[in-house]
């Protein structure tokens, strides 16, 4: 008889802890947590001011929901999630929820703060997006910003009250270059921040890519190179996943955009080759040079949804008849931000993990709650630390985690090889993905497959000098390997 | 806001070189050749006043571009992902060659650098080795050709930390610092501590807001940094620009370009701001070296006056002179008392600012210590490092700073001994006046100023010069603080089981060996420069004291001379020669008062805060 899913196990433990302590704070916290688990999967996006989470929330969307203005713009950490309908809300800081007023603007939602903005913990914004189907995901105020309160609020939120409940389960991070700030957030967020980060859980962001080699048209390029090199760093691969480009904005004005912005581009398009070239050299250019009949507001609704990059990009390929209708620019812009690579990361990342991710953090919450009671002398303290040691040591789910940890961060000594078998096992794929071999193959073929990868990780697990941390990574995969031969002999 | 300032007025230059070239006669008619020469200079400097312009700012934020564009010509490597990594020092030269400072491992060796070849020896590269710690260059350049020395740094708060307590100690040298900022978005927090601070070491600071035409909101940008600033009660100029359309106007010479990219303006505020700082400075030291030669001149005109009004007393003022001449001899043999104070100070000196740099240096180990037992070396290793090399940076700071401040006092305590025996050397607070410190951007072997000594001026102005261009290159000659990668990542707590809480326990306390053994070996390593750095800082400021108060002692002696010299020939005279010669002094002892009002009233009227700091 195969142990219950994972889930369900932390359920119960939720339930036992309730039936235990009847009402009162630790019973609060049991149901949030309890409540959590049938929530889709929550994740942060963090980084320093200016650093494009906005953007990049709205992209995700494909929608422009947050506000993204020139200055520093998030004051709020501000929770989106999946609805029926519209709305939007806020948390206080002595734990009430208010509805609070709100209206579509040209550019984002524009939320009636009114008197409650020093109270405010958090807002909250329901809304019937396909994307928050899958994942709620957490905009939050930049770190580092020369405003104390926005500063402090990006802290409080970073590091919970007592550095231990984490308030996501995973981090998407961006950053425009690896200032140490960056690198020193990163620590801190590896540790006992947010969602205690670990490369199975964070992904890093080379952000506002398009501007990183000043505008230029090799400038995606240039940053994929870049984010290739921060890839490979050590200290950066213990952290997160992987480092990708982005160009933010190209991705929310690609899914975004308007038939009007194509006729526009194009009437500048055609002003011809030489007045577009000084038109281009730059942002006041644009504004000021002599073409055409855009006026100066449409100029500069031009120059904010595109960027300099963005519009030598649309501008050479509309000359040069590669782009012809506005489905034709949205689907280059979405194409060349580099945001399909995200999406995609995110999907094997967080999405297909989900489960497993917010056992983990279930987890962690429910220490917590053990350790507060065991300092109150609350009853069902020690039980309850029992069961989550329990799960934490039997759960193949979450020795799989442990696993994909170990392979990414390099410290089982993988191969590139065995870290891509890895990545493909640890996940909730059918078996024949998992084996990397085709849907349509023979039965006996996988069975022997997965025979002969059990073989291989054991003795993988027993070569001499393995280190204590690879003979773990090896035995948990041989363990997976078991698991799904069994599952596959018990279906004939 | 600040306003950007205009040009200043000038119009005493005709009238000092004027006195200049009488302040030369004064001097060679009393023999002192050497003060002669201190005057031409002087004066020659005030012609072409060298000052010292430090970029700084966070990194990647268009530093390097932003002195390609001030030299109108691209130096200095620009890439989008590599920083700068040494300090670049580039003045003006007729051959245009650069020298790499630092190159080695143990921070010697010096080695010619072919200017293409400056962006491998200047920035950080995988395979590379480390690069130079200081890179100078020479180039025809008419910017540069103005007496400017220009310095790129490398950006603080870059992944290499250490370099902002050392930046800003040298700033205070440098007669403007142009703090860059790009226009993407307003001050981060740290911008605005570093922006604050850089203010106050520099004497004249400038913000450039950079990449203006990169980002469509630039001018949002600079009304909420211009609320910042505000705010934070900073008052520094802000100067919008953009180095990529300069590069385009010079290269199309297009005027309208070149006035969208801000560069005019940023040249005319460096211009107004650093220049005007370094000519009162020029004026200064001018001023002070006339006002020797010329008080020389009158000190002998009045003792000539004294001999003739009172003839009787003649042979009594040349008993008195030939006495002081005797003392003055006294004071050049190697056991005169200031010698021994001299000696004596700085060896106390030395000791105090030992003992106290190593306490520091135990307390930085413990503290680091006791930190590393309470958190997890994975968690924290960046901050750790950093704080570890911030930390040894401003205990490097320190020991220059005391020593530094040590010998402006033992120079005090020689000057007042000396007056005491009545001697009139100059004293040191009554000079005003700061070395050209254009002379002092040298490499790392502490290389002697070429001008300070020889002008004899005021030491107070090499504070921080030397020592912070010192302290730079052995900050970065500190070997990286880089734990193994094995050591940082690890099994994540949360993955728990019995066993694996036990494992982890062993891992941490591994993890915790590792640090302390890395921070030990990097402290060891830091106190080693350091305590090297100091042992040769003190030599170097014991000899430039020794020097320049034997310079001044050296001076008395020869005006002693020259005035026994003259009035033995009083003796000889007859009276209506006697007669003549009163008139004739009289004259010259009120036509040097005048002048010498003058030079206080010239001197009051220059802008304050140019005095020798």
């Amino acid at each position: 008889m195969t142990a219950p899913p994972l889930l369900l196990r932390v359920d119960s433990v939720c339930a036992e802890v309730l039936e235990g302590v009847g009402a009162g704070p630790f019973a609060a916290r049991a149901g949030e947590i309890r409540a959590g688990l049938r929530e889709p999967l929550r994740v942060a996006i963090v980084g320093r001011v200016k650093a494009g989470k906005s953007t990049l929330l709205n992209a995700l969307l494909r929608e422009r929901i947050a506000p993204t203005d020139a200055g520093e713009c998030t004051r709020h950490v501000c929770w989106y999630r999946h609805g029926q309908g519209y709305a939007v809300g806020a948390w206080l800081e002595d734990g009430t929820h208010i509805s609070l007023p709100f209206r579509r603007g040209d550019d984002a939602i524009e939320i009636e703060l009114g008197t409650a903005s020093s109270e405010l913990r958090a807002l909250d914004v329901t809304w019937p997006a396909a994307a928050l189907a899958g994942l709620t995901l957490i905009d939050t105020p930049g770190v580092g910003s020369s405003n104390e309160a926005i500063r402090l609020r990006a802290a409080a939120f970073l590091h919970g009250e007592d550095h231990i409940a984490p308030e996501a389960d995973a981090v998407v991070y961006l950053m425009r270059h690896l200032h140490r700030t960056d690198m020193e957030l990163l620590e801190s967020l590896y540790a006992e921040a947010i969602a205690s980060t670990s490369p199975v859980n964070a992904v890093a962001v080379l952000s506002r890519a398009d501007e990183i080699g000043a505008a230029r048209p090799d400038a995606m390029d240039a940053s994929a190179a870049i984010a290739e090199r921060y890839a490979r760093d050590p200290h950066l691969r213990a952290a997160v996943a992987d480092v990708l480009p982005l160009a933010g904005l190209l991705a929310e004005t690609g899914a975004t955009l308007r038939e009007s912005e194509m006729e526009w581009l194009r009437a500048f398009a055609a002003s011809g080759p030489d007045v577009v070239a000084m038109a281009l050299l730059s942002v006041d250019r644009f504004r000021r040079q002599d073409f055409g009949p855009l006026t100066g507001e449409v100029r500069e609704i031009l120059l904010r949804r595109f960027g300099l990059f963005g519009l030598r990009f649309a501008v050479r390929e509309i000359a040069e008849g590669r782009i012809q209708t506005a489905t034709d620019l949205s689907r280059a812009l979405v194409q060349v931000s580099g945001i399909g690579r995200l999406r995609g990361l995110m999907d094997e990342y967080f999405t297909s993990r989900a489960g497993h991710l917010k056992a983990r953090s279930a987890l962690l919450s429910l220490r917590a709650v053990a350790r507060d009671m065991e300092r109150d002398g609350a009853q069902g303290a020690r039980y309850l630390l029992q069961s989550i040691e329990e799960i934490e040591g039997s759960a193949h789910e979450l020795a799989e985690l442990r696993l994909l940890h170990l392979s990414l961060t390099g410290a089982a000594g993988f191969t590139e090889e065995e870290q891509s078998e890895v990545r493909r096992l640890v996940s909730n794929a059918p078996a024949h993905v998992k084996l990397g071999l085709d849907e349509h193959e023979d039965g006996r073929v996988l069975l022997k497959t997965a025979l002969d990868r059990v073989e291989h990780w054991r003795r993988r697990a027993a070569t001499p000098l393995a280190g204590r941390d690879s003979q773990i990574a090896c035995e948990v995969a041989t363990r997976s390997y078991e698991g799904i031969h069994a599952g596959l002999a018990g279906r004939r | 806001m600040e306003p950007i300032p205009t040009a200043p007025a000038t119009g005493v230059d005709d009238e000092l070189a004027r006195l200049a070239g009488l302040a030369i006669r004064a001097a060679r008619a009393l023999g002192n050749e050497e003060l002669a020469r201190d005057v031409a200079i002087a004066a020659a400097r005030l012609d072409r006043p060298g000052s010292s312009i430090v970029v700084v700012g966070e990194f990647k934020e268009g530093k390097s571009s932003l002195v390609n564009g001030l030299l109108g010509e691209d130096v200095c490597p620009v890439d989008d992902d590599i920083a700068t990594a040494a300090v670049t020092v580039l003045r003006h030269g007729d051959v245009a060659r650069a020298v790499a400072w630092g190159l080695a491992g143990d921070g010697s060796g010096t080695r010619e650098v072919p200017l293409p070849g400056l962006a491998e020896a200047v920035t950080e590269r995988e395979g590379n080795g480390s690069p130079a710690q200081l890179v100078e260059a020479w180039l025809p350049n008419s910017f540069l050709a103005r007496g400017i020395t220009l310095v790129d740094t490398p950006g603080v708060h870059g992944i290499r930390p250490g370099y902002s307590a050392v930046t800003l100690g040298y700033l205070r040298a440098a007669h403007a610092a142009v703090v860059v900022s790009d226009a993407s978005a307003p001050l981060s927090h740290e911008e605005l501590a570093f922006l604050a601070m850089a203010a106050q070491a520099a004497p004249a600071t400038i913000l450039a807001l950079a990449k203006i035409d990169l980002y469509p909101g630039w001018r949002e940008i600079q009304s909420a940094v211009e609320s910042q600033l505000r705010e934070a009660g900073i008052a520094v100029p802000l100067v919008p620009v953009s180095a990529a359309l300069r590069g385009a106007a010079l290269r199309t010479k297009d005027p309208a370009l070149n006035a969208e990219s801000g560069f005019p303006d940023l040249l005319r505020a460096i211009e107004v701001l650093a220049v005007r700082q370094s000519r009162d400075l020029a004026l200064r030291s001018l001023i002070d070296v006339v006002g020797r030669a010329l008080r020389d001149q009158r000190a002998a005109s009045a003792a000539g006056i004294a001999a003739r009004e009172a003839p009787e007393t003649l042979a009594a003022q040349l008993r008195a002179l030939e006495q002081a001449q005797v003392g003055y001899e006294r004071l050049r043999q190697g056991n005169a008392r200031w010698l021994a104070v001299l000696n004596d100070g700085f060896a106390d000196l030395a000791a105090g600012v030992d003992y106290r740099f190593r306490r520091r240096v135990r307390d930085l180990q413990r503290d680091l210590d006791e930190e590393l037992e309470r958190t997890d070396p994975r968690q924290a290793w960046h901050e750790l490092g950093a704080r570890a090399r911030e930390r040894s940076a401003g205990t490097a700071e320190a020991v220059v700073r005391e020593l530094e401040t040590g010998a402006d006092r033992i120079a005090g305590s020689i000057a007042e001994l000396l007056a005491q025996e009545d001697l009139e050397v100059a004293t040191l607070e009554g000079s005003k006046a700061g070395p050209d410190l254009s002379g002092l951007w040298r490499g790392r072997p502490i290389a002697r100023p070429a001008l300070a000594s020889g002008l004899g001026l005021g030491l107070l102005g090499l504070r921080g010069a030397q020592g912070g261009l010192i302290l730079f290159g052995m900050m970065a000659g500190l070997a990286g603080l880089a734990l193994p990668a094995g050591a940082i990542i690890g099994v994540a707590a949360v993955f728990g089981g019995k066993q694996l809480v036990e494992e982890r326990g062993r891992q941490l306390m591994q993890r915790r060996q590792q640090a302390k053994t890395t921070l030990r070996q990097f402290l060891d390593e830091a106190e080693f420069e350091i305590s090297r750095t100091m042992r040769d800082l003190a030599r170097e400021l014991n000899r430039q004291l020794r020097d320049y108060f034997a310079a001044r002692i050296a001076e008395r002696l020869q005006t002693c001379t020259a005035v026994i010299e003259s009035l033995q020939q009083a003796l000889q005279e007859d009276d209506r020669a006697r007669a003549g010669q009163l008139r004739g002094l009289r004259a010259e002892v009120a036509n040097t008062d005048v002048i010498l009002a003058r030079l206080d009233e010239i001197e009051a009227g220059l802008a304050p805060g140019t005095a020798a700091r």
